[in-house]
């Protein structure tokens, strides 16, 4: 049999009425992703019952979640928990587990101008084709997150971690390009 | 229990979710198969027919042997033990036909060892 280089990266993002998953090969590479809709009682539990189903099924070398620790994002206490019991999980499969802060999210796309959660989606749809039709609505301030953006934010946590490894960013030619401009 | 993954099995519902087609979608392209059928060749349940790997093949771009990733290796691995099998059968030939034979699986062997290095670099 032949033995395909297989490391791919799940990175997980937890939100009000499920979760969110990206599974990459590399940064423009995601082999599958998608949206989960855990809305009843014992949110947790089938929660974590999805994220090991997912396990089982790519075996992934390493798992991405946000920080929520000193200086790390401000989510709720039942999502708090939620991480705790994932990087227990992550112990007990013997699996790598990252945590970035939304603020490497935000050093991350600074180069190409985007801020905002929405200008993120929108650098993450230009730059990763298979997330392009997959955009969420701007968000005014008295809607609700659209399920959709959780997506993007799954994406770019999985793109900060390629980073962070030094792996070539989908951004670098943006980079680029924008330094080749500002210099003519 | 399911077995843990050592490798990606099959591009084909990674691609289609890339250009946002539903597995109806793309059944009707394909024209021959139905959805219950397109979800085997996805989750690696079932190796595809050959008009449905061309189908993918037009519809995608992409060639069976890297769409359908783990039937190729199985493919492989079975047409490679039948070549070592009868490349040992024709160990003591001298006939030119026979030598022939042993050429054509030498280079098989030696595209095969090249996929594979490929693979392992990638």
């Amino acid at each position: 049999m032949i033995d395909f280089k297989w490391s791919p990266v799940l990175s997980i993002y937890p939100f009000s009425r499920g979760f969110a998953f990206v599974l990459f090969e590399g940064p423009n590479n995601p082999f599958d992703w998608g949206v989960k809709d855990i809305k009843e009682k014992h949110r947790n539990e089938k929660t974590l019952d999805a994220i090991k189903e997912l396990i089982d099924r790519y075996n992934p070398d390493a798992i991405i979640i946000e920080e929520t620790g000193v200086g790390g994002a401000r989510r709720s206490s039942r999502i708090r928990k939620l991480y705790r019991s994932l990087t227990h999980l992550c112990n007990t499969e013997l699996i790598d587990l990252h945590r970035f802060p939304p603020s490497a999210i935000k050093r991350y796309f600074e180069p190409v101008g985007a801020v905002t959660k929405y200008e993120i989606a929108k650098a993450i749809g230009r730059a990763v084709p298979a997330f392009a039709h997959r955009m969420p609505k701007v968000r005014k301030p008295w809607m609700s997150a659209d399920p959709k953006q959780s997506l993007f934010d799954a994406a770019a946590l999985g793109l900060v971690y390629f980073g962070s490894r030094g792996i070539r960013s989908p951004y670098q030619d943006a980079d680029d390009e924008q330094v080749n401009t500002s210099v003519k | 229990m399911q077995n843990k993954r050592t490798g990606p099995l099959c591009y084909l519902r990674t691609h289609r979710r890339k250009w946002g087609l539903s597995q109806k979608d793309l059944a009707r392209l394909i024209g021959t198969i139905g959805c219950a059928q397109l979800s085997r060749y996805e989750n690696s349940k079932r190796a595809p027919k050959v008009e449905v790997a061309l189908a993918c093949q037009v519809i995608f771009g992409v060639i069976p042997s890297i769409m359908f990733l783990d039937t190729y290796a199985s493919v492989e691995e079975e047409v490679m033990r039948n070549m070592a099998r009868m490349d040992e059968a024709l160990e003591n030939t001298t006939s030119l036909t026979g030598l022939r034979k042993r050429e054509l699986f030498s280079l098989a062997l030696g595209r095969a060892i090249a996929k594979h290095r490929r693979s392992k670099q990638l």
